[in-house]
């Protein structure tokens, strides 16, 4: 076998390497910010070596879920949706909404949401963003009689031009 | 010892199908193609300047330093939305050139690029499928994914060592191994997913409320079965893909995991990309008789049956005659 065909195999080794140590959340060991693991996270970035996969674990949480309520300047109220012409339009939107349980994105990325609504809503004049979050039961409660609630979490108010 | 070491010679050296990676790609640009004509209708809300999320907020929000729409669009010195179009022209044709396996490697670094760039311009917006997407893009950079089923192959080209194209096919399998076992042992972490709470929870949420599943509440075994399913498919991957007696049914379960996933939880994108990764990396390796079945096919295997058809034919006209 040719040189380069032994790096080859060296270079996947490595990259495989990188695969588990960052599928075993690597990136949280001792919360490593060297040089050495930014230049790592960074090639992992670029071949997808670099993922944790935890889907649906290690359980599936609450569901979060914007409202957007506009007032026109004559005081009337209209619930508004966000909704797309693709199908995958509203997975795509809850995950930006996922954001929002963050604190440090929450104020800036409600302002954003805020100021789309506004923008397709012309006569708007001022919005709520209200986020609520979808609490569902265990089989047990629902079986005695417990049913999907939808609990408030937190709300920002905007005018247009004000934000 | 002797043993172990001769079945990883074996792994990492013996020949495998050569057309798993000419699947790999087909399958792989097929689906990103399929995925931007489903996405295109909302591009601008996604992608776009002024979109959902507008580029400085996801700017400010975003820890990748990959480059951006935004990025583009400073280079080229074009304005934004003129940007977002190069960006998705390039990224279509060099899909459909990836697909098609013409000047395969070049198409799939613009591939894999203009994919970058887009998700990281929308990185509030990506989720799972779009890892994934990118993971195998990548691997159409770095492995010989037109050395078969392409137009490329076609030419006259230096022929890639059989082992080449053993270690990357097991490249692919790996990396499905890892992320399987690293699901599997991180949801056998929650109590959710013994108790058969994950997939109630799952499919009663109202974005993934599909179908009504009130009447599992009736009956807890199911879900508690689905969930055991999931663990059990998930963690003993690696080993039950590579099992010979079982690899056939550990395909089929992972198949059908995602395909559920894609019907029932409506994540069709990623269902779907999920299940034809798998496909094309264990199709050939499960089922042999596939890669026999299409040599039987090919305009050669084809030749004797003509010769015997013409003959018959022959034989009849003289007959008349």
């Amino acid at each position: 076998m040719p040189l380069k065909h032994k790096i080859y195999y060296a270079l996947a080794a490595l990259h495989l390497v990188m695969v588990m140590l960052f599928a075993g959340h690597f990136a949280e060991w001792n919360k490593m910010n060297t040089k050495v693991f930014s230049a790592i996270s960074n090639v992992g970035k670029y071949t997808g070596s670099n993922n944790i996969f935890s889907f649906f674990a290690p359980g599936v949480y609450d569901q979060p879920y914007v409202v957007y309520t506009v007032k026109d300047t004559l005081g009337t109220e209209k619930i508004i949706d966000i909704t797309g012409r693709c199908a995958d339009f509203t997975n795509r939107l809850n995950n930006i909404y996922g954001y929002l349980t963050l604190p440090e994105a929450r104020s800036v990325l409600s302002a954003s949401l805020a100021q789309t609504v506004l923008n397709i809503q012309p006569s708007a004049s001022q919005i709520r963003v209200a986020m609520v979050v979808q609490k569902i039961p265990s089989i047990q409660d629902y079986n005695n009689g417990k049913r999907v609630q939808w609990q408030y979490w937190f709300h920002n108010d905007f005018q247009k031009g004000n934000h | 010892m002797k043993n172990i070491i001769s079945n990883i010679n074996s792994y990492f050296f013996q020949p495998v199908p050569k057309q798993t990676l000419g699947i790999f790609r087909i399958l792989v640009s097929s689906f990103a193609i399929v995925q931007l004509v489903v996405l295109l209708p909302d591009w601008m809300w996604l992608y776009g300047p002024k979109g959902l999320v507008p580029w400085n907020i996801s700017d400010m929000l975003s820890t990748n330093a990959a480059p951006s729409i935004a990025n583009i669009a400073t280079a080229l010195t074009i304005d934004d939305i003129t940007a977002v179009y190069v960006v998705t022209i390039a990224y279509a044709i060099s899909l459909a050139s990836l697909l098609l396996g013409y000047k395969t490697r070049p198409m799939a670094i613009v591939a894999w690029l203009m994919h970058m760039v887009i998700n990281t311009t929308g990185n509030l917006t990506a989720y799972g499928v779009e890892t994934f997407a990118h993971i195998s893009l990548f691997y159409c950079v770095v492995l010989p994914v037109g050395s078969s089923l392409s137009l490329d192959s076609r030419k006259k080209s230096p022929r890639i060592p059989a082992y080449l194209i053993t270690l990357s096919v097991r490249v692919i399998q790996l990396h499905l191994c890892i992320m399987y076992l690293a699901c599997g042992i991180e949801k056998a972490m929650g109590a959710q997913w013994w108790s058969g709470e994950a997939i109630w929870m799952a499919m009663q949420q109202d974005q993934f409320h599909n179908i009504n599943i009130d009447w599992m509440a009736r009956y807890p075994f199911v879900p508690k079965i689905l969930c055991w399913g999931t663990l059990l498919l998930e963690t003993f991957y690696p080993i039950g893909i590579y099992h010979a007696k079982t690899k056939k049914f550990w395909l089929a379960g992972i198949v059908s995991m995602h395909l559920g996933i894609a019907l029932f939880l409506g994540l069709h994108l990623f269902g779907t990309l999920m299940a034809l990764i798998n496909i094309s990396a264990f199709s050939l390796h499960c089922f042999p008789a596939l890669l026999k079945a299409g040599r039987q096919n090919t305009p050669a295997s084809r030749a004797p049956r003509r010769t015997v058809l013409s003959k018959l034919l022959s034989g009849l006209a003289y007959q008349r005659a």
